[in-house]
């Protein structure tokens, strides 16, 4: 049997090519996917473990601020050193201290566009410690003096003794360019570093995030790491440079085990997908082969020794696939990992291919295999020996019964459980109704496809077309065959639609939220990659432009981290002052104007969650200080502009060693162009800088979720590969299945054309039930994530265009499957077909 | 095999050399392989089909009957020779032109799977007027329909009909566009005698009544009696032919050739 099995698959290749490709693609995302995490993690674990090699402790502060990412420290004087090195055991100290910084060019502009990255640190002076190296001029040593990566100092055109204007700092205060460096590939993007007091100017404080310190010979930095936190405050901890390197590593593993585990979610579907084709090729073969198996049963093989066989076949493919998937997955991480580096910047990115991702891979897919193959297997081991006799009727007859009443059985639980939820408010039935009306879809699509297609159809049939009309009969002939296709596809669409309604129901909450909030005229915004930095504006920016004749009011806002009576907030700070000219927040009670150093506003929903009123206060810590704030007003509108927490302008400026600005709302009521040209005139002095109307603003904002749909849609693109590919192969192989049927066509007057044309519609008709199919399960998930958000039906957006646009997509996709079964039916030899059995 | 000499290499010759037939062919041949493994399954065959004549080709198995009628209709190509249909060298054309010329001016009925599945009987009967994208003489079809014997089975689909009523659909599609020539290839070999009486009584009157020109391969002395003559292939040439046959007489002649 097993030779039979085996020489199934060498006698007939090609039926097995788009089952292998199902698998091949789905692992190779699969492992793909894990190549690229592990090689990025061990890449990043090397230059973390490389850069803190030198360092035997470090000195830090013992509060955190917890943030959902990562843990920020508050910062500690500089003076920490000082008290370090008096310690028994230290060898050296050197306080480490970083933040943003950008250097201008010659022509006035940032060094690798508006969206790079930037940093700046306080220039090391032992060599032995410091990571980064001096390839040309010297380090920096005067306060300013500043030098720069090599790829920085390149690409800007920057000399030796050139006279520079450094960011955020304004274009009077210059620095001279002493050096270029070699950063160590520490840090990705444009790295600065000053001497001490250069940075300490820089960002506005000598606060440092941490003391480095080495052990002097004959002391262990256990033992020194022991010393350190007996004789230092409470409020400050020593631990060796190893548990540092482990903090980042570990760090760097948590962000990137969730990129892989969101990555292989989206491999998982194309699997799963995978998975259905395999099982639909599978139940074809196996019902093409009835005659052949009734023969092996008529002479004496068990239905066991059948249904192995079958299995078998199976494995073999699954094994052989999954290891070219797992190949190919290495081959498609290399490529992503260069994608990525060519992003980051000159980090060291090298390939590691890790084994046990790869054996997972081949195992997942061998699985999957003969999992999908296994139901037709059975079904081969219960062909009756009698039906070598009959003339072998592949065809299957119309949808069962009973699953045509258990679907609309569970169609009716389904809907009951949305109407109940919608009624009652509790969305915990929908999330019981949602696997209902999927297990209802797949019921009941046998039953569905012979009046989908007909409407489907139905625009080339009233043409009186015969092709049409053969396609429609041809795609409902088999109704269990077309469903399981068009299905695969379905979920893939399904996904897509889900996430275009969601997205673009968020995208225009924000823009009505933003229409309602907004009341300035134009916008001053930096790049989100600055912002991301620490980066911004200086304050006297939002000044100048206060000053200009024509402004009524230009308010800087910022934002930083807090924690808030022990929990994390992003706090926004404003310049309360004016706010009110530039932005509506929606009073609920009290005041979010004029708010002291020593007052906050709360957001109603955070107000109610934390069961705040006017007059309670509350304790805030940022980085550098602490204060007991005074809530002053509750809002309920803003939270666009001003989240959950308002608090002034001058509270970060006191708690925060250099607070910038990351958007000027500014209120000019029928702004001209002179007046838009002395805007842009105050920003020359950071080109970081942009200005846009407010409907640009508002677009933009609510256009930055399509942004990520993009990133999804390429994600799901893998899904609906798979699915498509599984078209292609129930079209062929329905095409050899009727191959006679064809001849005959073609012997009483169907041109190859013609042939060909039937061949692609039919293919456009499962597609398209698949993508309709999709469209509504989307609609209704979309809905379902909508309704789980708690938002008013009224802001239900449907995206008409864009699953217009999905459907056309569905339709070309249908017809460019077609594209090779249609020539392979085309090329039939008439004579050929009408003689084969 | 037979050691016959050929009677006579030269058929159609119950017309005046003046009209050529609507289908004719010069020296056809058509071999299959080559070298030691080359069969000739034509092997240079003159024959002349008149307008308006039941022919029927007979002869042992493999000697080149289906060959024949597939190069006639332009279903296979010959290694020498021409075909004429109503005028045309179907030698010269190409696939599609031929798809055409099939369309338009044949009909076909083989011996089994004739009509397509997923279309029921009266769409299978229109089925090469739709695909030229011609609507059909009703009329015409009503006549054709009755005198099968169909009427009340159109709306059935195949699987739905017997055997017999599935060859009187088949039989209907190739009458009903009027075509040149009909090819028919064992139409009633799988059927039994009384079935396949009506069957090929129906053949006779699309000839004789509807003036339809049919040629068709066959086995069957009986099935022969219907034609007005016979022509009897041997090893991919024509040894005889056989004017009003009757089935005696076919089945005398047969065993001649058969030792
Ligand atoms: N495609 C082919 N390749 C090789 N040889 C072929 C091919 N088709 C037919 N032949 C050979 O040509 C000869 C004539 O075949 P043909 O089918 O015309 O015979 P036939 O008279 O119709 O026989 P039957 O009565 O059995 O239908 C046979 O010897 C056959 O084996
Ligand atoms: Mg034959």
């Amino acid at each position: 049997m097993l030779t039979i099995a085996l020489r199934g698959i060498a006698n007939n290749p090609f039926r097995y090519v788009a089952t292998a490709l199902a698998i091949v693609l789905g692992i190779a995302f699969f492992s793909a996917t894990s190549v690229l995490t592990t090689s990025f993690e061990e890449s990043l674990n090397d230059t973390i473990a490389e850069a803190f090699q030198d360092v035997d402790i470090a000195v830090r502060s013992a509060n955190t601020i917890e943030t959902p990412i990562i843990d920020i420290r508050e910062r500690i004087p500089p003076s920490v050193a000082d008290e370090v090195g008096e310690v028994d055991g230290v060898a050296w100290v050197f306080p480490f201290l970083a933040g943003y910084a950008q250097v201008v060019a010659a022509d006035g502009k940032t060094v690798g566009g508006a969206d790079a990255n930037a940093q700046a640190v306080a220039w090391i002076d032992d060599n032995a410690v410091n990571p980064m190296t001096v390839v040309a001029g010297r380090a920096p040593s005067a306060p300013d003096e500043v030098v720069m990566d090599v790829n920085t100092f390149d690409e800007g055109g920057f000399s030796l003794g050139d006279s520079v204007q450094v960011l955020p700092l304004g274009p009077q205060q210059r620095f001279t360019v002493v050096g270029s460096i070699d950063d160590g590939g520490t840090f990705g993007g444009q790295v600065l570093s000053f001497s001490f007091a250069g940075a300490a100017m820089v960002f506005g404080g000598s606060e440092v995030d941490q003391v480095f310190v080495g052990a002097a010979a004959g002391t262990t930095p256990d033992q020194l790491v022991d010393r350190l936190n007996r004789e230092l405050s409470a409020d400050l901890e020593a631990v060796t440079g190893d548990t540092l390197t482990d903090e980042f590593q570990e760090l760097v593993g948590q962000f990137t085990d969730i990129i892989e585990i969101a990555l292989q979610v989206f491999a998982g579907v194309a699997l799963f997908v995978g998975a259905f084709v395999i099982y639909n090729t599978f139940t074809i073969t196996v019902a093409q082969r009835t005659r052949e198996m009734a023969l092996l049963r008529a002479i004496g093989a068990t239905g066991r020794q059948v249904s192995v066989s079958v299995v078998v076949e199976s494995a073999a493919i699954g094994v052989i696939a999954s290891a070219v998937g797992a190949a190919a997955g290495i081959g498609v991480g290399w490529g992503l990992l260069q994608l990525l580096g060519s992003f980051i910047g000159d980090l060291d990115l090298s390939l590691v291919i890790p084994p046990g991702g790869l054996i997972q891979g081949v195992v997942l897919g061998t699985v999957i295999t003969v999992a999908a193959a296994y139901i037709p297997a059975r079904r081969g081991a219960k062909v009756d020996p009698i039906e070598a006799m009959r003339e072998a009727a592949a065809e299957a007859g119309g949808p069962a019964r009973g699953r045509l009443y258990s679907g609309l059985g569970v169609l009716a639980a389904g809907a009951a459980a949305t109407i109940w939820s919608s009624v009652s408010g509790e969305e915990r039935i929908l999330y019981g109704a949602l696997p209902l009306v999927v297990i209802a879809i797949v019921l009941l699509g046998p039953a569905i496809v012979r009046p989908l297609s007909r409407v489907l159809a139905l625009p080339a049939v009233r043409r009186g077309s015969i092709t049409g009309e053969l396609a429609r009969e041809n795609a409902s002939r088999n109704p269990k065959r077309s469903s399981t296709t068009s299905l695969t596809l379905m979920i893939g669409v399904a996904l897509v639609v889900t996430a275009t309604v969601f997205a673009a129901t968020l995208s225009e909450l924000i823009a009505g939220d933003l229409d309602e909030e907004l009341l300035a005229d134009q916008v001053v915004t930096i790049s989100d990659a600055v912002a991301g930095a620490g980066g911004g504006l200086d304050p006297a920016i939002a000044a100048a432009i206060g000053d200009l004749d024509g402004v009524e009011a230009a308010v800087g806002t910022r934002t930083a981290f807090a924690q808030i009576d022990d929990d994390f907030a992003s706090v926004t700070g404003a310049d309360t002052a004016q706010l009110a000219a530039v932005a509506d927040l929606g009073l609920v009670e009290g005041r979010v104007t004029d708010l002291g150093p020593d007052e906050v506003a709360v957001r109603e929903p955070t107000a109610d969650n934390e069961g705040l009123a006017v007059g309670d206060t509350v304790t805030v810590r940022f980085q550098q200080g602490a204060a007991s704030l005074t809530v002053a007003g509750i809002y309920n509108r803003g939270y666009q502009l001003t989240g959950e927490w308002l608090v002034d302008n001058s509270l970060l400026d006191a708690s925060l060693g250099r607070s910038l600005d990351t958007r000027i709302l500014v209120r000019a009521e029928g702004a001209d162009q002179s007046l838009i040209a002395s805007i842009d005139a105050a920003l020359a002095s950071d080109p970081t800088a942009g200005i846009s109307s407010r409907g640009d603003f508002i677009d933009d904002q609510a256009g930055q979720i399509t942004d990520l749909l993009t990133l999804l849609y390429a994600l799901l693109g893998m899904s609906v590969v798979v699915a498509l590919i599984g078209i292609v192969n129930t079209m062929s192989l329905s095409i050899h299945e009727r191959t006679r049927e064809l001849g005959l066509l073609r012997a009483v007057g169907m041109t190859a054309r013609q042939l060909r044309r039937t061949v692609r519609y039919e293919s456009a008709i499962i597609a398209l039930i698949g993508t309709v199919a999709g469209l509504v399960l989307g609609l209704f998930f979309g809905w379902a994530a909508f309704d789980a958000l708690g938002l008013a039906y009224s802001d239900f957006a449907i995206p008409w265009a864009a699953l217009l646009a999905i459907c056309l997509a569905g339709l070309v996709a249908g017809l460019l499957s077609g594209v090779l079964p249609a020539r392979r039916a085309g090329r039939l030899e008439v004579l050929d077909a009408i003689a084969a059995q | 095999m037979s050691e016959n000499p050929p009677k006579s290499q030269t058929a159609g010759m119950i017309r005046p050399d003046s009209d050529p037939g609507v289908a004719y062919t010069e020296n056809a041949a058509r071999y299959y392989g080559s070298g030691a493994a080359e069969v000739r399954a034509l092997d240079g065959v003159d024959v002349s089909f008149g307008s308006g004549e039941f022919t029927a080709i007979m002869g042992p198995s493999g000697s080149g009957k289906s060959t024949l009628m597939h190069c006639m209709a332009g279903l296979d190509t010959l290694t020498s020779g021409n075909v004429f249909i109503d005028g045309e060298d179907l030698t010269a054309m190409s696939d599609r032109e031929r798809t055409l010329l099939r369309r338009d001016k044949l009909g076909f009925v083989f011996q089994a799977f004739n009509l397509v599945p997923t279309l029921n009987a009266r769409e299978n009967i229109v089925l090469p007027q739709r695909l030229a994208g011609r609507g059909h003489d009703e009329a015409w079809l009503d006549e054709v329909v009755a005198t099968v014997g169909l009427g009340d089975r159109l709306d059935h689909r195949p699987n739905e009909l017997s055997g017999g009523q599935q060859q009187r659909v088949a039989v209907s599609r190739a009458l009903v566009s009027k075509p040149k020539l009909v090819f028919a290839d064992e139409p009633t070999g799988n059927l039994d005698s009384t079935t396949s009486d009506e069957i090929l009584a129906f053949m006779r009157r699309a000839v004789d009544d509807l003036a339809q020109t049919i040629v068709m391969v066959t086995h069957d002395p009986s099935a022969a009696a219907y034609a007005h003559r016979v022509i009897f292939l041997v090893d991919g040439k024509i040894v005889n032919e056989m004017l009003d046959p009757t089935s005696d007489a076919v089945l005398d002649h047969m065993k001649t050739l058969g030792n």
